[in-house]
């Protein structure tokens, strides 16, 4: 998590963002079920997990999207915010994946008086599987205003 | 046992129709903490998020919501699920399992201690019948919008699900 305030003017397109790495299982799944009530069996039980074709219980896709606000939040700072976050779920969140979000500067903007900064994103697993490729927006401080 | 042509002609039949009304119960500093924690464990939360005093010196003035917070956890005011969203659940069959294949947010005002926020949704796409890895499938793009007790809309949804 950075501190440092990051400027409009000062971030080139093609610019990787640091990323939000998190090692997943039952103790990050079952603390985000219980943020949003989001409790199911094939989230919190091997079992259950196992009975669906799956080596063990299988991380929400919603905890991934939450990674993803965090990665935006984390680069935009209190002095910009998250504008948009979006992704697709195209791979599985297994027990155990290293799960890193990723992001990089496509396009900078200003509209309605915003400095905006448009990214690729995403969410890989150790494996360098894409599993939820996206996008956002973010607001992000300028040096002129 | 309808199949999933029939359930498309429903589907499309809803477009921009509004359903899945809820209201939260007015949010709590409790809940944005727990968010907060759960989203980010093992590192600990933000204080924009707990510290009242710290988030005072900040451009939000006082303790925010993380974006992506569900105000709708455990419980809300008022629930009318009605409309598409119960078309084809109440069946069993083709057309009638669905998977979340993803979605974007848009934030605008931010969730705040003591805000009650008023959900409701609508279909806006129903593609054609194509083919998946699981069989006969039908993507739906829905809109769900967020508003808070003032009016100010805090967040727009587009849900993408399929159904097979």
């Amino acid at each position: 998590m950075s501190n440092e305030t990051v400027y409009w003017e000062d971030v080139p397109e093609g610019m990787e963002i640091p990323p939000f790495v998190r090692k997943t299982g039952l103790m990050e799944w079952n603390r985000f079920a219980a943020a949003n009530e989001e409790h199911f069996e094939y989230h919190m039980d091997h079992v259950a997990g196992k009975a669906m074709g799956f080596p063990n219980a299988i991380g929400m896709g919603n905890l991934r999207f939450a990674y993803l606000n965090n990665l935006l939040e984390d680069w935009a700072g209190e002095q910009g915010r998250v504008k948009v976050v979006g992704c697709q779920y195209r791979g599985m969140n297994l027990e155990h994946d290293t799960l890193t979000c990723w992001g990089q500067v496509i396009r900078k903007f200003v509209e309605n008086g915003e400095h905006l900064v448009e990214l690729h994103i995403g969410v890989r697993n150790q494996k360098g599987e894409e599993t939820a490729p996206g996008r956002g927006v973010v607001v992000l401080p300028s040096r002129e205003a | 046992m309808p199949d999933i042509s029939e359930v498309i002609q429903e589907l499309r039949a809803q477009i921009g129709k509004e359903y899945g009304h809820r209201t939260s119960l007015p949010v709590d500093k409790s809940a944005i903490r727990l968010w907060a924690i759960g989203t980010r464990w093992p590192e600990p939360p933000k204080r924009l998020y707990w510290d009242e005093e710290y988030a005072r010196k900040t451009p939000w003035q006082g303790i925010i919501a993380p974006p992506g917070f569900n105000p709708f956890a455990y419980h809300v005011d008022e629930e009318r699920m009605q409309g598409p969203s119960t078309y084809g659940l109440l069946r069993t069959g083709e057309g009638n399992r669905g998977i979340n294949a993803g979605g974007e947010a848009t934030y605008h005002a931010p969730i705040r201690p003591s805000d009650v926020i008023t959900s409701v949704s609508k279909i806006v796409e129903v593609s054609d019948l194509k083919t998946t890895r699981l069989g006969p499938s039908v993507f739906v793009i829905t809109e769900t919008r967020w508003t808070n007790q003032k009016g100010e809309v805090v967040r727009v949804y587009r849900g993408m699900g399929m159904r097979y």
